[in-house]
């Protein structure tokens, strides 16, 4: 009797553990109001910084939509549209281009997909954000998600995990990446991970009052300054921060497109950072009431077996209504900090050591003030 | 008796790597103060783009990346954004940021509206060999400019890094570049604060 209580009771605890870490789990990204009836899939940003063919990475998300249950606007009705429009910018999507295609082919969401690394010979290797924006007036974003991912992630015994078919390698990511997608449809919880201490920032300034008093608060991430010889790399980390701050419910992240397109009407080029008059702009025009800048120094991807990818940033978070900084940090990571044993951690593409840090940095932005914070602020 | 000797000898010789190992890792550290500067009514900084004279590329973005971080994490000074400095700079014409003139400094403060102006140099941002071993180095000078003066208020400069006698006997590629100027940036900020 004794031990079948017992083994109840640890069934029980085992049951409640599961919940309890399943609840962890759960990501907290804002459930999509409406449900997309209609996606377009826009054609894939190329962001590798080299010529690279995207169309097996569009054919794939189609066919993962689609066998989701996930209706999707047909190629050739995107591609007149998209000439009608003379769109050449895929990597986001501006209020007009927006509302022209809910006027003009119903479509409810547009997805958007930038390439960061696409290996197809020697150890593929693949690494791509995704988004799902509203076509609204104002566009939101809806869903977002990222995935970094290499042959080698997961050697196992005897390196029988190793992925050498680059095929096997997109359908999986594609896959992991529609599941996220169709969970968010749904509106079923989506998996995701807890930031990492080893991304913390290495140095770091958080205003003693505090980030915004707006909830949510509205952040607009401009492209950040690439001052190293990697091509985009300023483009991929902001990129990172719009998949990282969309995942939070207290923040409202302006579409990047959207961005995009108010920094070439309004002609302004934020060389060398962005001034508070500049911000202030922001602010008039995307109602943005913090600006999250900075400067990416390295972004070094693995060449070889033994390599690890280095990523070094800084950012600044502005709050033009304050006029200043109200956040501020330096970063310098590799994919092998702080892995002891049998390359456990190891992470093996810039794009998802990037996705960590701006993950961990995110985390410690929003963090509650702590005790330390508000008798600063006295 | 001999015994003690050679154990003497031993632990002398211990004693003597390690001493060697922490002279090479100390920053030689140069600090100037005007005798007559209030630093505790500086409040708001403007950080200029660092002069880089080494043969590394971006080392001053780099290292000027980290001070200016770590100077705004001490809490105890703000520090203008670098695009705020930037529309500074291009509104007070000036033509070298990395070393202004008195009048130069004045007028950007004007328009700034900062209490002074920081600029720097990174003299030497590398790697050393020394035989086998190498190892990361890095040695910075950097100036404190009076706002409503121009004139030259406080100067330090530190050297980090380096082969070690650790190093040299044991090998080991020393501190990584990120934590060797982190700890010369701690330096120079510790001589600032002392300037108090």
């Amino acid at each position: 009797m004794r031990a079948v209580l017992s083994r109840h009771t640890s069934s029980a605890i085992l049951a409640i553990a599961c919940v309890v870490v399943g609840a962890v789990g759960r990501a907290q990204q804002p459930p999509a109001e409406n449900p997309p009836t209609l996606v377009a899939i826009l054609p894939m940003d190329n962001l590798t910084g080299r010529t690279a063919d995207a169309a097996p990475v569009a054919e794939a998300w189609r066919a993962a939509l689609v066998a989701r249950g996930v209706q999707v606007l047909d190629e050739s009705r995107l591609r007149s549209l998209m000439d009608a429009h003379r769109v050449r910018y895929t990597g986001g999507l501006p209020s007009d281009l927006a509302v022209a295609f809910r006027d003009e082919a119903a479509v409810t969401g547009v997805l958007v997909t930038s390439i960061e690394r696409w290996e197809e010979s020697g150890s593929p290797a693949l690494a791509l954000t995704s988004r799902l924006v509203s076509t609204e007036s104002q566009p939101r974003i809806l869903w977002v998600d990222g995935v970094g991912a290499s042959g080698e992630d997961h050697p196992g015994f005897l390196d029988l995990g190793v992925v050498t078919d680059p095929g096997i390698l997109l359908d999986r990511t594609i896959g992991k990446l529609a599941d996220s997608l169709a969970a968010s449809l749904w509106r079923t919880g989506i998996k995701s991970s807890h930031p990492e201490r080893r991304f913390r920032p290495r140095q770091e300034f958080r205003h003693p009052e505090g980030l915004s008093a707006a909830s949510p608060t509205r952040i607009a991430v401009l492209p950040f300054t690439n001052r190293c010889p990697r091509r985009h790399a300023g483009d991929l980390v902001a990129l990172h921060f719009v998949h990282q701050l969309a995942m939070r419910e207290d923040v409202e992240v302006v579409e990047p497109g959207v961005v995009r397109d108010m920094l070439l009407r309004s002609r302004l080029i934020p060389e060398g950072g962005i001034a508070f008059n500049q911000a202030a702009l922001l602010k008039e025009l995307l109602g943005a009431d913090l600006v999250l800048t900075g400067d990416v120094l390295d972004y070094i991807d693995t060449a070889g077996e033994n390599q690890v990818p280095v990523v070094d940033f800084m950012t600044q978070l502005l709050d033009s209504g304050r006029r200043s900084v109200v956040w501020s940090s330096f970063h310098h990571n590799t994919g092998g900090d702080r892995v002891w044993f049998f390359d456990k951690g190891r992470i093996r593409t810039a794009g998802a050591l990037g996705s960590a840090m701006a993950q961990a940095t995110v985390e410690r932005m929003l963090r509650e003030p702590t005790s330390s914070d508000r008798s600063r602020a006295k | 008796m001999r015994g003690t000797n050679v154990a003497r000898a031993c632990i002398a010789g211990t004693l003597l790597v390690l001493g060697a190992g922490c002279a090479a890792r100390r920053g030689a550290q140069v600090t100037f103060h005007e005798p007559t500067m209030d630093f505790s009514l500086v409040h708001t900084v403007a950080v200029m783009p660092f002069a880089n004279m080494s043969t590394a590329q971006a080392a001053d973005k780099r290292v000027r990346d980290v001070f200016m971080t770590m100077l705004q994490a001490t809490g105890q000074i703000y520090v203008l954004p670098m695009g705020e400095v930037q529309r500074g700079l291009s509104r007070a014409e000036m033509q070298n940021p990395a070393a202004p003139s008195g009048p130069d400094v004045v007028a950007l403060a004007k328009v700034l509206n900062c209490d002074a102006v920081i600029t720097g140099s990174v003299l030497e941002y590398g790697e050393a060999r020394s035989g086998s071993a190498a190892a990361n180095y890095i040695s910075l000078s950097v100036q404190m400019l009076e706002a409503t003066t121009g004139k030259l208020v406080w100067s330090a400069q530190s050297t980090r890094g380096g082969v070690s006698g650790a190093d040299r006997m044991f090998g080991g590629g020393g501190q990584p570049m990120n934590v060797v100027t982190a700890d010369a940036v701690n330096d120079v900020l510790d001589l600032l604060f002392k300037a108090k």
